[in-house]
């Protein structure tokens, strides 16, 4: 690892060359931020609300009968649901003619893909993702192989790109089924596809959403507390029930930190 | 299960694009909206900190300075970790799980050796409870911001 200062002498970097904001005191700097604050709080209840709006929204019924190849062959739209409740396809331009082919997908989609997080916690939500490409399962298998990509990833074998808007640039189709019968619930891309990546960006574009009960949803919509769900991606199959310790140790962490005299004992 | 879900609206194609269509509007307003907060981090003030401040990393001490790596910006997020503690217990006692969004502060280099040698106080270094530089000036400044999204998360939501 080189250091910083090697680093400045090789590059001749460590000295900005624009112009910066001024130089402050703790105090100036907090006030500032506090300022900001306002905003960053306005910005993340308007994303609740938006989400919260996705949830509203109605439901398409997908009546074709689309078919990928997987890794095990022939699978239907209803198999790439895993036996969750919710799916979410990204579909990633993988195939000839794309920048990078054979041995690279797109370079955004790349990128979107180096950004997945573990897939164990949205799966705890009932919610599958898959990835879906026009590149044979064999080009499929290697590239994950050269990335250390670990996500389902299909092949699209019929028109499933043209009828939910991916034909031309990638995007977000999220499902969900009801018994065997599976509607289309909400569609992101363009810019809305960088944000996707976090648990709680592919779960805000859910019909379900989080799931959890400080949310805005539609009565009768399965909701959980907030915390109490999460575990560690390799926990979650071990653990049957809720862990009561955790449940206490969530509830007391919360407790301090929504009384600002307690945290400041703490 | 629909109907366990308060039966939602069953559309075909058009109405469900015009819909997706009409939300669309607001989507890209919240895009923007991101993109102006953005836009506003870039231009608050710095505070300035201790490059030499001591960390210990995987090969032994290290300062804040190395942990740039030799980039210009570093986003350092406080992990918390109790030492001597299994897994199961890293959060007992403490609200760990949501003092540890308190502290994401972004560093960056800044423009000369010592822009400001009045303004930073060794309180500078030390804010509030949840930062765990401390020391006095530098030979280097410092931007310091606060990592909005890794705090708000599951900090301030209530």
């Amino acid at each position: 690892m080189a250091t910083s200062k090697e680093r400045d002498k090789e590059h001749g970097k460590g000295h900005l060359p624009m112009n910066t904001p001024p130089i402050v005191s703790p105090q100036e700097w907090e006030a500032a931020r506090q300022q900001l604050l306002v905003k960053e709080k306005a910005l993340t209840r308007s994303s609740d609300a938006l989400a919260a709006e996705r949830r509203r929204m109605p439901w398409m019924p997908v009546g074709k009968k689309y078919e990928f190849d997987g890794p095990k062959g022939k699978v239907s739209l209803f198999d790439l649901f895993e036996g969750r409740r919710q799916l979410i396809i990204y579909r990633a331009f993988f195939e000839p003619g794309v920048f990078g082919w054979p041995d690279h997908a797109c370079r955004g989609c790349s990128l979107g893909a180096d950004q997945v997080a573990h897939l164990a916690h949205l799966n705890a939500r009932d919610t599958t993702l898959a990835y879906v490409s026009r590149a044979p399962q064999k080009d499929i298998e290697r590239l994950k192989a050269r990335m250390g990509w670990k996500m389902p990833w299909y092949t699209i074998t019929d028109s499933f790109d043209i009828d939910f808007g991916v034909n031309e640039w990638h995007g977000h189709n999220a499902f969900i089924r009801d018994g065997e019968r599976v509607f289309r619930t909400y569609f992101i891309n363009n810019r809305g596809d960088e944000a996707m990546g976090t648990t709680w960006s592919y779960l805000d574009i859910t019909a379900l959403g989080r799931q959890e009960e400080w949310e805005d949803s539609p009565e009768g919509y399965p909701q959980t507390p907030r915390y109490k769900w999460w575990n560690w991606h390799d926990n979650y199959d071990v653990e049957a029930s809720l862990d009561l310790k955790w449940v206490e140790v969530s509830d007391a962490g919360e407790a301090a930190f929504r009384k600002p005299d307690a945290k400041a004992k703490a | 299960m629909r109907n366990e879900l308060g039966a939602p609206k069953i559309v075909d194609r058009s109405t469900f694009q015009a819909e997706l269509d009409a939300l669309r509007v607001r989507e890209k307003a919240h895009t923007r909206e991101g993109d102006a907060i953005a836009a506003a981090r870039r231009r608050l003030p710095m505070v300035e900190v201790e490059g030499a401040t001591p960390l210990i990393g995987e090969r032994g001490a290290v300062t804040l300075l190395d942990a740039f790596e030799g980039r210009q910006m570093l986003i350092a997020y406080y992990f918390m970790w109790h030492t001597g503690r299994s897994a199961p217990e890293q959060c007992e006692g403490v609200p760990g799980l949501h003092r540890r969004s308190a502290s994401c502060p972004i560093f960056i280099l800044a423009t000369s050796p010592s822009p400001s040698s009045t303004a930073c106080p060794k309180a500078a270094t030390r804010r509030a409870s949840n930062s765990r530089w401390s020391g006095h000036c530098g030979r280097r400044a410092l931007r310091e911001q606060t990592c909005f999204f890794a705090s708000e998360w599951s900090a301030i939501r209530k």
